[in-house]
């Protein structure tokens, strides 16, 4: 029927590389993302813009928070709140992403069936979504800092010579529980009191 | 010839779900009293999907599986295609076994689905080139054998169309092409031309008969008797979860009992027609269901006559009456006792 190279035909009939399946499974997932990246962005952003406008902006304007005193123990507001901003939408957009498709895909239209049918551990399948979904928490908790640092003016130790160890932050934390986000954040934003008010902050 | 596929008493038994959802339901328990669901779903019990199945089945060979709804097709074809563990026995398909190497049997087998299921985020090519990656073709020759799989199933001019924009026929047909992209030994399809026109079945009968002719195994399961008697060279009849019969369509149409099947609808009880029809010389087996009798007869429709003077004789009157000729038909009705629908 059809003309193909007899040999490379034998070779995958031999079997297939975990490694080959798992970054055909990325390429798609990527795929995916690629083509819903204008949603993607609008969900990423939208929600910690109106966490901050309401509890970074409003409510310290309002004078219902205190932007942080001897009272508190010296811990600035911002620095309390942003752990936790970081930490709902890492979680939220990953499950955005990753979960929600798949209880559709479970549960009535049967997409994922052409992946489980791929010769590979279905665990691989899982743990291919896991890195997908951590991967796209990542790239929404990245979005938070700038949006951050516009509306709710300067954060302390939230310094461009800092960047790189509070952009690590989110990319490590979803390894760990959400909650945990504030244990890889940098320790003078957070030493003092965040991983508490992160906590409180969390539904 | 090998066998492409053998089974060894395969079974299977669905746990019982009743009791997470009553617990449900009990949860929220305005609903149980208002609908009585709680107390039905209390009831069922675990569910026998398939009882110690055994099927042979050689290579190159078109072989069907035929039942009604609910018969056990599905599951079979479940854990044959590794997505469902037996509960019990054991399967080889293509040299391998599916439930300790699932993935060698991946690798050799192709699925079509009972309903299609495309991957709706991508267009109709990329459906085949990711699924080809899943499988390691490298790109290039993956695009080269998705293009030439849409050109032979003739959806070559809608390759970058949206999945959702393909009628149900060509999706059947994206489906099946899918299931070819990395040229399988085995290739199972379940029910594969369900909500299909007839044009569009037709059309997929010829692409399943020329795939068989180049030498693949299928295994096609179907509740249309038409369908299995046109296409499989072997036939599995499977009701409640086991195996009734196992033959050629003609083979399977030889043992259908007695030749034409006459059925009468009486306006009462039947069962005393039934036995004054068995008496009778002509009719090789008789039987009542209900208001139902069946009678297979050598004699075909020259049997009608005696067999009103019998209803009138036990005081009965005809309502109805259905004539029908030997076929796989007849035969399923004489194996399992119900129609086939």
């Amino acid at each position: 029927m059809l003309r193909s190279p007899v040999a490379a035909m034998a070779s995958i009939r031999a079997g297939v590389a975990a490694s080959t399946v798992f970054a055909a499974l990325m390429r798609r997932d990527l795929r995916v993302a690629r083509l819903e990246l204008p949603f993607f962005l609008v969900r990423v952003a939208l929600q910690p813009l109106l966490f901050t406008i309401v509890f970074g902006y409003l409510l310290p304007r309002m004078g219902f928070i205190g932007r942080g005193s001897a009272a508190t123990g010296g811990v600035h507001y911002s620095t309390a709140l942003l752990p936790g901003i970081l930490a709902i939408s890492l979680t939220l957009s990953s499950i955005q992403s990753v979960a929600l498709p798949m209880v559709q895909d479970f549960g009535w239209t049967r997409e994922i069936e052409d992946r489980l049918l791929a010769p590979v551990s279905t665990s691989l399948i899982a743990v291919e979504k896991v890195v997908m979904g951590t991967l796209q928490g990542c790239v929404a908790a990245l979005f938070v800092l700038p949006i951050a640092r516009l509306i709710m003016g300067p954060i302390p130790d939230l310094t461009l010579s800092n960047l790189g160890t509070v952009a690590s932050s989110p990319c490590l934390a979803p390894w760990h529980s959400p909650r945990s986000a504030s244990c890889w954040a940098p320790r003078s934003i957070l030493s003092r009191s965040a991983s508490c008010s992160a906590s409180s902050l969390l539904p | 010839m090998s066998s492409a596929i053998r089974t060894d008493g395969l079974g299977k038994v669905y746990p019982p779900t009743g009791r997470l959802r009553r617990s449900a339901s009990e949860r929220e328990g305005w609903l149980a009293p208002l609908t009585g669901e709680g107390r039905a779903l209390r009831a069922s019990g675990p569910i026998v999907a398939l009882e110690g199945l055994d099927l042979d089945i050689a290579e190159g060979e078109f072989f069907g599986l035929l039942g009604p709804n609910g018969a056990g097709k599905t599951t079979t074809i479940g854990i044959l295609t590794t997505r469902i563990r037996a509960t019990s026995g054991s399967a080889i398909v293509a040299g391998a076994n599916v439930a300790t190497e699932p993935q060698i049997v991946r690798q050799r087998i192709g699925v079509v689905p009972q309903r299609p299921n495309p991957d709706r985020a991508l267009n109709v090519i990329e459906n085949l080139c990711f699924h080809a990656a899943y499988f390691g073709l490298p790109n290039a020759l993956a695009n080269r054998r998705a293009k030439a799989l849409l050109e032979e199933f003739d959806i070559g001019d809608r390759a970058h169309a949206k999945v959702d924009d393909l009628s149900g026929g060509q999706q059947q047909r994206l489906m099946i092409a899918r299931a070819l992209i990395h040229e399988p030994q085995v290739i199972f399809l379940d029910e594969p031309t369900v909500g299909l026109d007839p044009q569009a079945r037709l059309a997929l009968w010829k692409v399943l008969r020329d795939l068989n002719a180049q030498g693949r195994t299928l295994v096609m399961t179907t509740h249309y008797m038409e369908e299995a008697d046109q296409l499989c060279d072997r036939l599995a009849i499977i009701d409640q979860g086991k195996l009734l019969a196992v033959d050629t369509p003609q083979g399977l149409k030889e043992q259908a009992p007695g030749g034409t099947l006459v059925e009468l609808e009486l306006d009462g009880d039947g069962r005393a027609v039934a036995a004054a029809a068995e008496l009778h010389p002509d009719v090789s087996r008789a039987g009542a269901k209900g208001n139902t009798v069946r009678i297979y007869s050598d004699r075909g429709s020259a049997i009608i006559p005696t067999l009103i003077q019998f209803a009138e004789k036990s005081g009965r009157t005809v309502k109805d009456i259905h004539l029908s000729r030997p076929s796989l038909e007849t035969l399923f009705i004489g194996l399992t006792g119900r129609k086939l629908d």
